[in-house]
């Protein structure tokens, strides 16, 4: 399932997949699967994520 | 006798020449002077899962060929150049694995250097087989020393290979960017 939480955080921020990629310390590659789906990142990865983008794990992560 | 202990020794002081080679090659590059290089937790998950399916076209391909030296089954390859296809094979499918999913560069990669890199590579496995193909020692025999070429024939068809997934790969990535 895709990430649009995610996807419209990042752009909030006015961040590339490649800018985020890069404050966290993963590949631009790597980004883009998270925000399709493609990917599940780990805990560690998931906080580096919040922490770039000033949210919490309930914000991004969580799905009702 | 002579002759293959000469060819022996001859590969085992290419292969160490070699391995220094690479060593120097790959500090020149990656981005951070390293000779390791580093994956992110995709990256290395991918890799992980390369490495299972390289491994068992491996065990599978030695297999075939253990059937058919038992069926008295020969093929027109010398004996050194059907192992050093095994692994090459093992390695293709590796790379292309993790190529094909989008780990094309580590994280201290530098892509530049690494294209520098690799045509140095496909160089030096071009200037044997075109010194056989002009000398006409090259022919796919059972004397190791006229059939040597075939490393780098082998080693030029996993790079081809391995550019074409790379290429196709790199389209379709193109193709669905987002950003932004």
């Amino acid at each position: 399932m895709k990430n649009l939480k995610l996807k419209a955080a990042r752009a909030g921020k006015d961040l590339s997949q490649e800018d985020l990629a890069k404050i966290c310390g993963v590949s631009r590659q790597t980004m883009s699967a998270i925000e399709k789906g493609d990917y599940n990142p780990t805990i560690n990865l998931c906080i580096s994520i919040c922490k770039a983008l000033d949210l919490t794990l309930n914000d991004l992560f969580w799905e009702e | 006798m002579e002759r293959s202990m000469a060819m022996s020794m001859g590969m085992a002081t290419g292969l160490m020449v070699g391995l220094i080679l690479v060593i120097v090659l790959l500090k020149f590059a990656n981005k951070d002077k390293k000779v390791k290089t580093e994956y992110d937790e995709r990256q290395k998950a991918i890799k992980n899962k390369g490495y299972v399916f390289g491994f068992y076209t491996m065990v599978g391909l030695l297999a075939i060929e253990s059937i058919m030296s038992m069926a008295e089954i020969s093929i027109p390859i010398p004996g050194f150049a059907v192992f050093f296809a095994d692994i090459i094979v093992g390695i293709t499918v590796m790379c292309g694995y993790a190529v094909w999913n989008g780990v094309y560069w580590g994280m201290n990669n530098d892509p530049k250097r690494y294209a520098i890199v690799f045509s140095i590579a496909i160089i030096l496995n071009i200037i044997p087989i075109a010194s056989g193909i002009i000398s006409g020692s090259f022919s796919v025999n059972a004397d190791p020393m006229d059939s040597l070429p075939l490393y780098n024939v082998l080693v030029l068809a996993m790079f081809a290979v391995l550019l074409m997934i790379m290429l196709i790969r790199y389209i379709a990535d193109r193709m669905s960017r987002e950003e932004g």
